[in-house]
């Protein structure tokens, strides 16, 4: 065999026989692979292998250049999601339903919303809600739980409201005993937030312990009939012949969160009707 | 010297097809007698006309068995180490004066060597293309090692029978006996 392989052309010619044998070997290979279906079958799932491999390798490599794009693309993605939290939003679930009280003439609708801020332990407290007159939310509408009553709103702004609960020593609410209709009003003196006081229901009516107080329906907020409370204690109030009755409040003004806001479809007609009653009377 | 190759090819392939291509000893040993017209081609031929003889013959085999390029792909790989098989086995000979790589030409040993590796080759490829799975080494081991063993004790009694005889004065491959 000639050994002198100064140039390309004698390194090709001398190896010329390997690439010969490379090509009919890969002939070969051809004709099996296209001519038995087992062989082929592992042909594909070797190809499928490798080129897994290989692009997993890839991917591998170039997903370190794209770390910085996909960490700023992942902090955002956080940021979206965290805005999204329960924490981050204020509730706006505007289910509205009305009573049509058809004895007593008057139709109420209810919103619910969530206190969002509350407080039961100063002299004047106040409670804050997530809707506004954006939602419907009015001046002097009454805001009930379902425990019992809550308070009347005293501010309100396009998303929001501030509730003035019965815990205000400035709050004055329109009762009665569930037993004798007799009417009254409750305030609160400050301190226990559990309970809160009636007067103005004469000594003339029997009272017992646990007696239930409600609304009386006589102010324009309340419906008539929400909780108030529990006869607590009582005692003649100072000779007046008034009680002062010591309730113990139906709603738990502690745990309270969820309220619904209530909405006197007549309101203004009453208002107006008592303001024309007013003027023509004086 | 061409038409003793042209009779070796057909005798060997009529064999193999009729024959051998027809014993499966234990199922799945098949002797594979043909590729000794691969092994016996003159050394004088270039190794690309081998190997593309040595394909064509494969192809032959591979088509009676419908399983194209099997025996293709085998053959082309022992035409390939043809070359550097014998110039090692048999170097010190002068290569150009055997010619044809025959028991007659080459020392027995050494014939026997040649041929031994080329069939193991051969079976160590075409049972790899067979079971074409790298799970299955130790049966590819086993079947090529089983079919090298039957196939070269066949090859060394045809050389013997036919080369011998030939030898011992009776002419019936007149041929094969005598270097160019």
């Amino acid at each position: 065999m000639n050994k002198d392989n100064n140039s390309l052309g004698d390194f090709l010619a001398r190896h010329m026989h390997v690439i010969v044998f490379a090509l009919l070997e890969a002939a070969a290979v051809v004709l099996i692979v296209q001519n038995s279906v087992y062989q082929s079958s592992h042909v594909i799932r070797w190809g499928n292998a490798v080129a897994g491999v290989w692009h997993k390798s890839v991917s591998g490599i170039t997903g370190y250049f794209r770390l910085r794009a996909e960490n700023e693309h992942l902090a955002a993605e956080n940021a979206m999601l965290r805005a999204q939290l329960a924490s981050s939003y204020i509730s706006y679930n505007d289910s509205v339903f009305t009573v049509n009280d058809t004895v007593y003439k008057q139709r109420y609708s209810y919103t619910d919303a969530q206190v969002i801020k509350n407080s039961y332990n100063k002299a004047k407290n106040y409670m804050m809600i997530n809707k506004g007159y954006a939602q419907g939310v009015k001046m002097d509408m009454a805001v009930i739980s379902p425990q019992g009553i809550v308070g009347v709103i005293v501010g309100c702004t396009r998303n929001f409201a501030t509730v003035m609960p019965v815990l205000h020593t400035d709050s004055r609410n329109s009762v009665k005993l569930k037993r004798t209709n007799s009417t009254g009003s409750l305030t609160w003196e400050g301190g226990d937030f559990r309970y809160a006081t009636v007067t103005d229901i004469p000594t003339t009516y029997q009272l017992h312990k646990n007696d239930t107080i409600v609304t009386s329906g006589l102010a324009n907020d309340f419906p008539e009939g929400i909780a108030v409370g529990y006869i607590d204690d009582f005692e003649s109030f100072q000779g007046s012949g008034f009680y002062k009755i010591r309730v113990r409040l139906a709603t738990d003004f502690n745990t309270l969160n969820h309220v619904y806001i209530v909405d006197n479809r007549f309101k203004s007609e009453q208002d107006t009707l008592l303001n024309r009653t007013f003027r023509e009377n004086e | 010297m061409v038409f003793r190759n042209i009779g070796r090819f057909l005798l060997l392939m009529l064999l193999q097809l009729f024959v051998f291509d027809n014993i499966y000893l234990g199922g799945y040993i098949n002797p594979c007698l043909y590729i000794l017209f691969i092994a016996m081609l003159p050394t004088s031929m270039p190794a690309i006309p081998m190997m593309l003889i040595a394909f064509g013959t494969g192809l032959v085999a591979d088509m009676s068995s419908n399983m194209l390029g099997f025996n293709a792909s085998a053959c082309t790989v022992v035409a390939f180490l043809r070359g550097i098989w014998l110039d090692k086995i048999v170097r010190g000979d002068n290569n150009n004066e055997i010619d044809t790589p025959s028991i007659r030409t080459v020392p027995y040993q050494q014939y026997s060597l040649y041929l031994f590796l080329l069939i193991l080759a051969y079976n160590i490829v075409y049972h790899s293309l067979l079971v074409f799975d790298i799970t299955g080494l130790f049966s590819i081991l086993l079947t090529a090692l089983l079919s090298t063993a039957v196939t070269w004790l066949l090859a060394v009694l045809y050389q013997t029978l036919l080369f011998r005889k030939d030898n011992s004065g009776g002419s019936h491959r007149p041929g094969a006996t005598s270097p160019k």
